[in-house]
């Protein structure tokens, strides 16, 4: 927090533009939403993402979907503008303290090229620089099945931002690189280090077409898993065992590649809305692999527009536990707990919902999803809910400020 | 008598909706013409510069039937979706919502003293501190 406070100030005084302050150079803004959650069972818990460790059961949850933002801009003259934004959101320790989404100094070279530089939402997917604002959206929350592949939304670094016509369209292109920390439940540090990707837009009328990919390098810790592996590890010294060290160092996530590729369109002609999103989580550890993808239909009728979505995620897991030779109850017990962590769970959601503009800044969201999850493989709600169907109910309030 | 004057209102008021939009520039902003498209491009936020490479800032009336008029036919869009559009923008960093001034005076003025900044008022308050480039 202290280290972007400094470099605000520190920019601030390197670019005397900032001495002038002439009214209209700085705005502040903000978004939040109350939302309120409930499933049809207390066996499992619904989460919004892979970062919240207790979720909403059969009984009203205000804590999953609210949120509150507040965003600083300021421009210091027409080449360099800083935006800071602070957001609360239900974090591991099932609190709401405040974090910095942003914190970044953006140059402006000319009418094609910008570059930034801090903290700034990683471009993943679609709307991954808007994914926390709900009034920006359809929804009561982009996708569980897509969006909770990548917990983080915000990476420190750099980017540049290009963008220019090509044929009747607009083009931008965006490369990055740095490092995205993240803190997942229930006691899991991952950081993606040498963050390195490419975002691309075309937008052509109503259209909008995107493509990504991301490659970095993921170091998680976790006192848990740490001793799990730990344990793997020495009954890899027992003669005949080594196998059980070879998978430690498989599903372990020390220095593993990490990729993560999606391609999305969008339709908006203010009466219709599509979008579709399809992408690939890519992680060599027992974090397994992930295909996900949703599609998105709504027609306005005046400020009331109903919206149908249905979304999908296949988990792969890793099979390197799987052959271990376990000669003893102790180790067979070992190897179903390795077992037990090894992969992302499959599930499928199908959901309808209405959203109603209500007032100039507000919008109300009901929304009904069913979620279908595979025996066993549930990993994106929390406790099991055992291959069962979940209803979850959401009601949500939307404003901009 | 107040009845009379209420129909009156309401007839200027009725008036006022048929009333062209101006889309005004500073008169020294050397810019002549701008192309519908191009308006729309500035006000959603999408482009923020005149062709010439001047950084340019666009100001909006306050909420009301002048700034709803302009929405529907300066960016084919409704009051609500312009709202909704420039949220998105607005906190993704990629451009910061138009400054809300005020009234077709309030824009007038502001714009007749900034030299990169666009607006849009009553084409009926339009005068020589300012300089209209386009008409809806």
């Amino acid at each position: 927090m202290t280290r972007w406070k400094t470099m605000a100030i520190v920019a601030a005084a390197v670019f005397p533009g900032a001495a002038r302050a002439d009214v209209g150079d700085l705005t502040m803004s903000g978004f939040g939403t109350l939302g309120a959650v409930r499933i049809n069972t207390d066996s499992a818990q619904f989460v919004r993402d892979l970062r919240q460790n207790s979720g909403a059961g059969k009984t009203l949850d205000f804590s999953v979907d609210s949120r509150l933002a507040l965003q600083l801009d300021y421009r210091f003259d027409d080449a360099f503008s800083l935006t800071i934004q602070a957001l609360a959101q239900k974090n591991r320790d099932g609190n709401f303290k405040p974090e910095l989404e942003w914190a970044n100094i953006k140059y402006r070279l000319d009418q094609a090229w910008s570059f930034r530089a801090g903290r700034m939402g990683t471009p993943l997917f679609l709307i991954s620089d808007s994914r926390n604002v709900g009034y920006a959206s359809p929804w009561v929350r982009p996708p569980v099945d897509v969006y909770s592949q990548a917990a983080s939304s915000y990476f420190d670094g750099i980017d540049a931002n290009w963008s220019g016509k090509l044929g009747g369209g607009t083009a931008r292109l965006q490369p990055y690189f740095g490092l995205a920390p993240s803190r997942l439940r229930p006691d899991f540090d991952v950081k993606l280090r040498k963050m390195a990707g490419l975002n691309s837009t075309y937008e052509y009328g109503a259209w909008l077409f995107r493509a990504g990919y991301m490659y970095s390098r993921l170091d998680g810790e976790s006192p848990s898993l740490d001793s799990l592996f730990e344990a793997m590890r020495d009954v890899g010294r027992i003669p005949g065992l080594a196998q059980w060290r070879d998978a430690a160092a498989a599903l372990e996530t020390r220095a593993k590649k990490t990729s993560f590729a999606g391609v999305g369109l969008a339709f908006d002609d203010d009466t219709w809305l599509v979008q579709a999103e399809y992408t690939q989580r890519r992680v060599e550890s027992f974090i397994g692999d992930t295909d996900g993808w949703y599609a998105t239909l709504g027609y306005r009728l005046g400020t009331v527009m109903p919206y149908l979505t249905h979304a999908a995620v296949q988990g792969h897991r890793n099979t390197a536990a799987d052959s271990l030779l376990a000669p003893s109850p102790e180790l067979a017990g070992l190897k179903s707990i390795v077992r037990g962590v090894s992969g992302a769970g499959t599930q499928k959601t199908t959901g309808v919902g209405v959203r109603w503009d209500v007032y100039r800044n507000i919008a109300l969201k009901a929304q009904f999803d069913r979620i279908r999850t595979e025996r066993g493989r549930d990993s994106w709600m929390l406790k099991p809910a055992d291959g069962k169907s979940v209803n979850v109910y959401s009601l949500a309030a939307d404003f901009v400020f | 008598m107040k009845l009379r004057h209420c129909a009156l209102l309401a007839l200027l008021a009725g008036a006022a909706q048929a009333t062209e939009i101006a889309v005004i520039v500073h008169p020294q902003a050397g810019v002549e013409t701008l192309s519908a498209d191009e308006i729309a491009q500035l006000f959603l936020g999408k482009s923020n510069s005149f062709a010439n490479g001047q950084v340019v800032i666009p100001v909006e009336q306050s909420a009301g039937p002048l700034r709803d008029e302009f929405s529907t036919r300066a960016l084919n869009k409704s009051a609500t979706a312009v709202r909704a559009f420039r949220a998105k923008l607005q906190f993704t960093g990629k451009a910061v919502a138009p400054k809300e001034i005020g009234s077709s005076a309030d824009v007038k003025k502001f714009v007749a003293s900034n030299p990169n900044s666009i607006g849009y008022i009553d084409k009926a308050a339009v005068d020589g501190s300012v300089k209209a480039i386009a008409h809806y």
